[in-house]
Formats: C-alpha cells, sequence, structure tokens
C-alpha cells in the first residue's frame, strides 16, 4: 500500500488543478492597467482640453472625436488582450499547465459572456448617440465578468470584480465622474491587484 | 461512513483519473493526456481497467471529423472513490492518534 497521506495529497492537487485555471498573470494586471491610465489620461486631454468641468455634453462635438476614441479603444483592447494572452502562456509554461484546457476554456468562457453582452450593450448606446454611461456600462459587465469566472482560478478575482462593479455603480450615480471612475477601476485597480498577485503568487 | 481501500486506486494514474472525474462532469481522453503528462498507451490502460470495473463510463463522438472520447464517473465508481478516501482518512487520523 502506498502513503495515505502522499495518496490524499495527490488526490486534491487534481481535483484542483483539473478545475481551476491557475496561470492568470499578476505582471499583466499590472500593465494592463498602465495602459488603461495612459488611455484615460489622452482621453481626459481630449474630453477636457481647458480642465475639467462638470457639464460635458454643452460644449461637446461627439462627432468629431468618435474616431479617436474608437482607434483608442481598439488599441486599447487588442494591446490588454494580446498583453494578458502573451503573459499567461509564459506563466502556464511554468505551471506546466494548457491555456486550453478543460480548466482554461471554462474559465475564458465565464469571462466573456458577460464581456460580449456588455459590449453589445455599449454599441446600443453608441448607436443612440448617448455617451452618458459608457465608462460605467464597463465597469458592470467587466465586474460580473469577473465574479462570473472566479470560481475557476483562483485568487482575489472575485473581490476584483466586485470593486469594478461598485465603481460602475457610483459611475451611474455620479455621471459627469464616469472618466474618473473608469480610470479608478481599468487602471488604478488593475495596478493595485495585479502587484498584489504578483507578490502572492510568482514570487 | 464507508470506508475501504481498493486496489483499483492504488496506481496513481487511476488515482489521478477518479479525482479529476470527481469534480469534473466529463473528461476527454486528450485533456487527461495533457494534464497528468502520461503516453497513450499507458493512460487507455488504466482507463480501460477503470471501464471494466464499472467505475467509468466512456462515450465516443465526433467533433467534426475528429474522434473523441469522453469519461464520466459511474454511480459505483463514486461510492468505491469514497469508501477509498474514507479509508486513507482513517488511517491517517489513526497515525496520528498512535503518534500522541
Amino acid at each position: 500500500m502506498t502513503n495515505p497521506a502522499d495518496d490524499l495529497q495527490e488526490i486534491k492537487a487534481m481535483m484542483a488543478k483539473s478545475t481551476r485555471f491557475l496561470s492568470l498573470s499578476g505582471s499583466s494586471g499590472v500593465l494592463i492597467g498602465i495602459y488603461a491610465s495612459i488611455a484615460a489620461w489622452l482621453a481626459y486631454t481630449w474630453l477636457y482640453p481647458e480642465g475639467f468641468i462638470e457639464e460635458l455634453n454643452n460644449w461637446l462635438n461627439p462627432e468629431d472625436l468618435f474616431p479617436r476614441f474608437l482607434i483608442l479603444a481598439t488599441g486599447l483592447i487588442v494591446l490588454t488582450l494580446g498583453t494578458a494572452y502573451f503573459l499567461s502562456r509564459l506563466r502556464s509554461k511554468k505551471n506546466a499547465e494548457q491555456i486550453w484546457s478543460p480548466a482554461g476554456r471554462r474559465f475564458l468562457s465565464a469571462l466573456f459572456l458577460p464581456l460580449v453582452v456588455g459590449g453589445l450593450t455599449i454599441v446600443a448606446q453608441l448607436y443612440a448617440e448617448n455617451y452618458t454611461f459608457i465608462p460605467g456600462t464597463m465597469l458592470i459587465f467587466y465586474g460580473l465578468a469577473l465574479l462570473n469566472a472566479a470560481k475557476f482560478t483562483v485568487g482575489t478575482i472575485r473581490n476584483l470584480g466586485m470593486i469594478q462593479v461598485l465603481l460602475g455603480l457610483f459611475s451611474h450615480f455620479f455621471p459627469e465622474l464616469g472618466l474618473l471612475f473608469w480610470w479608478l477601476g481599468f487602471g488604478l485597480t488593475h495596478i493595485f491587484y495585479g502587484a498584489i498577485m504578483y507578490f502572492k503568487y510568482e514570487k | 461512513m464507508a470506508a475501504s481501500y481498493d486496489k483499483a486506486f492504488e496506481n496513481v494514474i487511476r488515482l489521478r483519473v477518479m479525482s479529476i472525474l470527481m469534480v469534473n462532469e466529463s473528461y476527454d481522453f486528450n485533456s487527461f493526456k495533457e494534464l497528468m503528462d502520461v503516453t497513450d498507451g499507458n493512460l487507455a490502460t488504466h482507463l480501460r481497467k477503470l471501464e471494466e470495473k464499472g467505475f467509468i463510463n466512456v462515450k465516443k463522438s465526433f467533433i467534426g471529423r475528429k474522434p473523441q472520447t469522453s469519461y464520466r464517473v459511474s454511480k459505483e465508481g463514486k461510492k468505491a472513490f469514497e469508501a477509498h478516501l474514507n479509508f486513507l482518512e482513517q488511517v491517517i487520523n489513526e497515525n496520528k492518534n498512535n503518534s500522541k
């Protein structure tokens, strides 16, 4: 007979490894937060060239800014997904884990379903030319996506999701501060959480 | 609470397969292979053994043109594995008490 303690250890390890995606990378969180901060700063200089004022819609002509924001958003999404994918792949090699494992698949589909719904909601808002709640909508759906995917990975993703949802709600109540909340959520919180994850799991 | 040592789970690959199937509704051959880093032949032998014992159910299907074999734990398999787990825990507890 083999050692029962070793067997139990083996059982636990296999249960965890087969259900949870372990290769999320904290350093990608920090990088994504930095990209988002740069994007938020650019958006700020475009939206408030004379400094912050509360009533955005009085003077702003959205048609002029629309192409710039579209390019900014697309660039940000590509950079973010690229960085997350690349660094997760590096980590998964280190963990000897496949990204496209059943656990990885479940994690990604749990994450992307709310994101796609949120993306379509934003398309509808753009179509209606109502830009007021876009930052809040992004935060809420992203937060819900994280909450939904949290059970398929390790770490503090659940808290990260809660923070994003709360910031999204605040942003709906105080829409004139939308850009600030967006930066707090996608920029600052990512940097903070990425650093925590990095020191906790990767060091 | 039933507790018995089952020889079927003595082998580490069969132990791992059962652990995975206890927490995943179904799992396919290639994913087993990737997760456990075993050869095709070795894995197939142990899966067949578990199947013969009636501990797992096998389902063959096609994804596009690729054949896929997926596995689920059976009722008997679940029972046997739980009994095996209980046995391991008992042994560990007894050892703890003896060493006190």
